[in-house]
């Protein structure tokens, strides 16, 4: 064995996990804001959030040049190919869910002192610890081997979708006869803004499950349905557990 | 005349850039030869064992594997080259259009002008014209027509993308031109007696980048009108160039597949392990 590639993808690897731990630790934050439900951060978390988000971008940046040197340099093939591209698919992912949780911390913050998010709080924070949890287990699908982790991930992102759906029709209702008022017009705005990120971060913990099981299993199952790839998956590959 | 002039086995027609047909014989659309539960054995010593391998029409059929696990034994048994190696036996059946290569009423040098095989190392006549090297198998049948030896020998240059670098020194010594050259040039002259397969063992070892770019480009176009096969140590050049790869280990055949399946989901963890460099 190369190891000279081994070391170039156990280095990717390596700093995948570092940008998903940092992510983790953002989501956390982000949902012990909302749970506190005083939805009030120092202004010393607020600042190391950014920078952590800061941190994430290089992270991606870094990756991205990992991706291309080892594939230039070391033309890894089967399951090494495969870890590289769902890793390199990872980060893209993952860096899209950290501008989301920073949108999602900045609305918060701005529409704190109304009385109108109160009402949705709950909500919303069940929904961001439903996502939280998808993010969680599709990253360690991955670094786990477990394909468990990828179709739990998959089949919960239809119960996001549905609580997105339900969300935004409990903010109209609320709302109803309201929206002439331009206070009460920002706030749905906003509310929809934060439910609608909450729900593109499951998609892209649904992304990370589908590069998982594209490491775990060579097959690409993006925009296929999950109960009918749900059955071929939990077959074992072939032999090779030989 | 060039129509339909009969070569002891071999047919030279007026559209010889595309000499070979599509064959559905045994139910199997494509295939042009098939090795059956092949085994060669040298005296006590098992080469390869049990080989089933589809050869299909205008796809390059690349061989892998570590050094001395049977994928030159194997090629070799495409055209029966171990007829002439001592100790070496051949059972099972390489069918070549639905017919057993290893029938006793078949003549082994019949089959050697249908399967062409062009070696590791350029094998150009060193003091022989450029022009007698390409129609040296014309010649050896007894071809002596000039205007269709002229002929044949412009259109194997062409086919081997060598035409346009040695048109005006035909008369050169083969062994004049560079190593590149010299692969293309042996090239030219397997295709010259119009072969339904070519064999190709590691025929870019020996070269260059760039020369072995030429040759990889070569394949790519002789691919439209032969069957071909590879063996190769490139697994890059593997990649490439072939449509199926099979991985053989220790004689045996362990997988075979789509190139694009083996090379990014291999079904066995033998060959996972042969192509991420475990072992080999």
């Amino acid at each position: 064995m190369s190891v000279k590639k081994n070391t170039a993808i156990q280095n990717m690897r390596k700093d995948v996990e570092i940008m998903s731990e940092l992510i983790l630790g953002q989501l956390r934050e982000l949902d012990n804001l909302l749970t506190s439900g005083e939805l009030c951060m120092e202004s010393e978390k607020k600042k190391k959030f950014r920078e952590t988000e800061k941190t994430i971008d290089e992270y991606e940046i870094k990756i991205s040049d990992e991706f291309i040197n080892i594939i230039s340099l070391h033309k890894p093939v089967a399951s090494e190919l495969r870890m590289v591209i769902a890793c390199y698919r990872l980060s893209i992912n993952l860096e899209r869910i950290g501008d989301m949780a920073l949108k999602i911390l900045r609305i918060l913050l701005e529409i704190k002192q109304h009385p109108n998010i109160k009402d949705f709080i709950d909500e919303i924070s069940n929904m961001l610890t439903l996502t939280n949890n998808m993010v969680e287990k599709s990253i360690l699908s991955l670094f786990n081997n477990d394909i468990e982790y990828a179709i739990w991930t998959l089949k919960n992102d239809d119960i996001i979708d549905e609580i997105n759906k339900k969300m935004i029709k409990k903010i109209i209702k609320k709302n109803r006869g309201q929206l002439s008022d331009s206070q009460t017009l920002s706030n749905f705005i906003n509310i929809k803004i934060i439910v609608s990120n909450i729900e593109r971060m499951a998609d892209q913990a649904t992304n990370i499950a589908e590069a998982s099981i594209y490491y775990l299993k060579g097959e690409d199952i993006r925009h296929s349905d999950i109960t009918s790839v749900e059955s071929e998956l939990e077959k074992p590959s072939s032999d090779k557990n030989e | 005349m060039l129509k339909n002039k009969k070569l002891a086995g071999a047919v030279v027609s007026e559209k010889t850039n595309i000499p070979n047909k599509k064959i559905e014989e045994n139910g199997l659309p494509g295939i042009r030869m098939e090795s059956r539960d092949l085994t060669v054995k040298y005296g006590t010593v098992t080469g390869v064992k049990n080989i089933s391998l589809p050869i299909c029409n205008e796809k390059v059929t690349a061989l892998i594997g570590p050094s001395g696990c049977g994928k030159t034994t194997f090629l070799r048994s495409l055209n029966r080259m171990h007829d002439i190696t001592r100790n070496a036996t051949v059972s099972g059946e390489v069918l070549l259009d639905g017919r057993n290569i290893y029938h006793p009423k078949v003549n082994p040098v019949d089959i050697r002008r249908k399967v062409g095989i062009i070696f590791q190392k350029p094998t150009p006549f060193p003091t022989m014209s450029i022009f007698n090297n390409v129609v040296a198998g014309l010649k050896l049948v007894g071809i002596k027509n000039k205007k269709l030896l002229n002929e044949v020998c412009e259109r194997a240059l062409k086919q081997a993308a060598l035409f346009d670098e040695v048109k005006d020194r035909l008369n050169s010594p083969g062994g004049s031109l560079s190593g590149g050259q010299q692969q293309r040039l042996s090239i030219a002259r397997a295709l010259a007696i119009e072969p339904e397969v070519i064999l190709m063992d590691e025929p870019t070892s020996s070269l260059d980048p760039q020369s072995s770019s030429k040759i990889e480009d070569l394949i790519h176009e002789l691919k439209k009108n032969y069957a071909i096969v590879i063996v190769t140590h490139n697994l890059q050049q593997a990649g490439r160039v072939s449509d199926n790869t099979g991985f053989f280990y220790l004689g045996e055949l362990v997988e075979f597949g789509e190139t694009e399946k083996i090379y990014t989901n291999p079904a066995n963890k033998r060959t996972e392990e042969y192509l991420t460099g475990k072992f080999g």
